[in-house]
């Protein structure tokens, strides 16, 4: 099978076939993500377009000697982060150091893994999103994040801490 | 817990494998999503200026020197085509009638392109349009290696030195253009190159010697509007 990364240097070469491989490969790992970290349909799906057309657009930025998935991921989180910014959502500011509190209700009843996902913090939830879920490592993480790798890997370790103490 | 993808997930258990956890990363699309999104992004290949894949074809920063003087001396050349006269069957007459000129830097000078003229390899060539209103100007290189698509780019009426973002585009002559013409090719929409490529004859493919009449016919059949200069290069 051609790699992600071959078939992006053809994207830059103006094929077209090989830019719908790529869509076709990744494009439900992008909404996952998108969807997971927006936990809004209509603007993920508005994000998704919007990071496609980016690969499309940015082509040229793509470095040969790079990963595909990090490059797209980061494409993608800058998408969110960007209309984060635009509409001004709730900044998250939870210190991922900090002492995660469980609200009582959570331990009523059994949380699906999915819900646990969506109720983590947003500092927790994107690094753990990237590294757990999407596989990235802990320097992509941190990349994306601005973050240092070891914050990512602390990040993704509080996550799964979290994610036990509700779904547990 | 006794699914190895949670357990993972929550740090209880090793990787489950690539495929288990790519089935629970992906989240299967909204209907319609995917084909409003490639949709969106053939749109933006069909705006956008096209470039062939090649190191000769570059783009001159405006304000150089060398990008001034071709202003200077093309704006007072002769066409090297004829607007009035492009006319065929098929032809869309709402499209937009287009001349070719041409500036060529030989010998450390810019002047006018000359017809029949060998050029020297490295010489450079630049390209203005007068094109007899709004429309899309599509610059075309064809030889004996194939038809490219150089550029694409909407333009007002009116004559004007060929640019893509701001910057005017050249191309530098080498050995494999010894016979090879450059067309402008106009048409109302922006057109895919790859729709365009097809419609023009390519000599590559049918063997026939290259040549500005027959490219330009392939183009008016279709409908388009067409103006081509034959160059020649010394080998």
């Amino acid at each position: 099978m051609v790699s992600d990364e071959e078939l992006m240097v053809r994207v830059q070469q103006g094929d077209t076939a090989a830019y719908n491989a790529l869509f076709a490969r990744h494009n439900r790992s992008v909404y996952g993500y998108l969807l997971r970290r927006t936990r809004d349909a209509e603007l993920a799906s508005e994000l998704f377009q919007e990071t496609w057309l980016k690969v499309h657009k940015g082509r040229h930025t793509y470095r040969r000697d790079q990963r595909f998935r990090p490059w797209l991921f980061s494409i993608a989180t800058n998408a969110a982060r960007d209309s984060g910014r635009r509409s001004a959502r709730r900044i998250d500011t939870i210190d991922a150091d900090a002492e995660l509190v469980v609200p009582k209700e959570r331990h009523e009843e059994r949380l699906t893994l999915e819900a646990a996902i969506d109720r983590l913090p947003e500092t927790l939830r994107d690094a753990f999103l990237l590294g757990a879920v999407h596989g990235l490592d802990h320097r992509e993480v941190a990349a994306q994040l601005d973050i240092s790798p070891d914050n990512a890997r602390a990040r993704i370790s509080r996550a799964r801490a979290a994610l036990r103490k509700m779904l547990t | 817990m006794n699914d190895p993808v949670q357990d993972y997930l929550l740090g209880l258990a090793p990787h489950p494998g690539d495929e288990a956890l790519h089935a629970f990363a992906q989240i299967e699309l909204p209907a319609g999503l995917a084909e409003r999104t490639l949709a969106a992004v053939s749109d933006e290949r069909a705006r956008e200026p096209r470039q062939a894949n090649t190191g000769r074809f570059k783009f001159v920063v405006a304000g150089l020197a060398v990008a001034a003087a071709t202003l200077l001396v093309v704006r007072g050349a002769p066409e090297t085509g004829d607007v009035s006269s492009m006319t065929a069957r098929g032809l869309d007459e709402t499209t937009p009638a287009v001349a070719l000129k041409m500036a060529a830097e030989h010998d450390g000078a810019t002047e006018r392109f000359r017809d029949g003229m060998a050029y020297d390899p490295g010489d450079r060539l630049f390209f203005r349009y007068d094109i007899e209103r709004q429309g899309w100007v599509h610059l075309v290189h064809a030889s004996s290696t194939g038809v490219s698509v150089l550029s694409q780019v909407e333009v007002q009426g009116g004559e004007a030195d060929l640019r893509l973002d701001g910057e005017q585009v050249l191309w530098t002559l080498d050995e494999a253009d010894a016979s090879s013409v450059f067309a402008l090719v106009t048409t109302n929409e922006p057109l895919d190159a790859s729709v365009l490529q097809n419609t023009l004859t390519d000599p590559a493919a049918t063997g026939q010697t290259v040549d500005p009449e027959s490219l330009c016919a392939s183009a008016l059949a279709a409908g388009l509007r067409c103006d081509a200069v034959r160059v020649e290069v010394k080998r």
